[in-house]
């Protein structure tokens, strides 16, 4: 009896040490499961809350969601301890995924706003290029215009030059004027040669080389004019009548020439300008048949050069 | 008495055969259903943490990969064990622990090419306000 009696003391109290170590066992599996159920279910609750979940990461919440209502369902306890974790890390993986999604928004409005940035810069740089090219192209445009006021200043100097030459050419025009009236005066005669002038019409006495005195105007007139053109020379021929010995007349002919030269010198035309010949009766200009044929024919006349041809080698 | 007896031990042979058939039945069976299961669970989680070890969890989310990892070294364990059911679970919870871990090392990237766009942005701000208007 008492060995019975000890035989099922023995099995109460291991039974009862057993159904205390199960139920412990059993009601801090209990408490665990409630409590990875109570964190899946703050983390849902965060992720539901969080805007940028709700803008991207919908899939995900929703899974979070049934993987709570699986966790919250579950009879097990290791089960919902299990499921719990699972919607747990579910609802943190919503959340992680809508910051980044967050994040990328705004990094895709940072990209936006660098290439802006960016344009923006350009644009300046650009302006800046164009400000500087700007002022460049003034200096260019001030350094032309200097250039062209110097250009005016010469143009004006070169113009002055011109009215200049002008005034010359014209008192060179009016020299013409006066010598052509001059040697009209003198009874000029415009040839290929030059100017060729009869020093008076009755010049000499027949045999005589000596100027009259009704030349003496003429040959004042001529030393003017030669002392006004001093590029003019002058050649002085010398003709005759058909009277007499043809050596003589040349000689007499000549001497009327020199004559004319030394009356030229003598008024301050210079001796080198002036060039003599004795033609003789060679070249009359009218009949020696009459007295005043042969009267015409005495005479000298003055070849007045073109300016810069040289008396010598002017003969005829 | 005897005939009862011989009866009963008939009935009992067939019972504990019953048993054993069912037994076997439901093992083969358990097999059948969890062991591929389990198998693509770890696949999966094997994945997740390589994933994650490649975006650079390693450094970024260390304490995440490290759950992971921990989970997938006893899902392979549970695995080779033939434990299918914590197989399982392991594999779950280390996949889901490895994706987390590459959410959070994605994140922080995030986070810092944004911060360095900002910088960006603020010296080209700096640098179009240097520049005449």
């Amino acid at each position: 009896m008492s060995q019975r009696t000890v035989q099922l003391t023995r099995v109460v109290a291991v039974t009862g040490v057993l159904s205390v170590v199960v139920g412990c066992a059993a009601s801090s599996q209990q408490r665990a499961a409630k409590a990875q159920l109570e964190r899946a279910q703050a983390a849902y609750q965060q992720a539901q809350a969080d805007p940028n979940v709700q803008a991207y990461a919908q899939l995900r919440l929703g899974d979070a969601q049934k993987a709570l209502r699986a966790a919250e369902q579950a009879e097990d306890s290791q089960e919902k301890i299990h499921l719990g974790y699972l919607a747990e890390k579910k609802a943190l993986l919503a959340s992680v995924t809508g910051a980044t999604s967050k994040t990328e928004q705004n990094m895709e409005q940072l990209r936006k706003e660098t290439s802006d940035v960016l344009l923006q810069k350009r644009d300046r740089e650009l302006k800046a290029a164009r400000i500087e090219t700007d002022a460049k192209a003034r200096e260019a445009e001030q350094w032309r215009r200097v250039a062209e006021a110097k250009a005016r200043e010469t143009d004006q100097g070169r113009r002055q030059t011109d009215e200049a030459e002008a005034k010359a050419l014209a008192a060179e025009h009016a020299k013409a004027t006066a010598l052509a009236n001059e040697l009209a005066s003198l009874k000029a005669q415009q040839t290929d040669r030059g100017m060729v002038l009869t020093v008076g019409d009755v010049l000499f006495d027949p045999g005589k080389a000596q100027v009259g005195p009704g030349a003496q105007r003429s040959i004042d007139k001529l030393a003017d004019f030669l002392k006004t053109y001093p590029k003019r020379n002058v050649v002085i021929e010398g003709h005759s009548d058909n009277i007499g010995d043809e050596d003589f007349n040349v000689k007499l002919s000549q001497q009327r020439a020199d004559a004319v030269h030394d009356l030229l010198v003598a008024r301050g035309v210079a001796a080198q300008r002036i060039r003599t010949k004795g033609y003789g009766p060679k070249f009359p200009v009218v009949d020696n048949d009459s007295a005043a044929g042969r009267q015409q024919n005495r005479r000298v006349e003055v070849l007045v050069l073109n300016e810069g041809l040289s008396a010598e080698g002017a003969t005829r | 008495m005897e005939e009862v007896s011989v009866d009963d031990q008939t009935r009992q042979f067939f019972r504990g055969r019953v048993v054993c058939f069912a037994l076997a039945a439901l093992s083969v069976a358990g097999c059948a259903s969890h062991g591929p299961l389990a198998s693509a669970k770890v696949s999966h989680a094997e994945r997740a943490v390589e994933e994650a070890q490649q975006v650079g969890a390693a450094t970024s989310a260390p304490v995440e990969l490290r759950a992971a990892q921990d989970k997938l070294t006893a899902a392979q364990a549970a695995m080779a064990k033939g434990n299918h059911d914590r197989a399982i679970r392991d594999a779950e919870q280390a996949a889901l622990d490895g994706e987390y871990a590459r959410a959070l090392a994605a994140n922080q990237r995030a986070n810092t090419i944004a911060d360095e766009m900002g910088q960006y942005i603020k010296v080209l701000r700096q640098e179009l306000e240097r520049l005449p208007k």
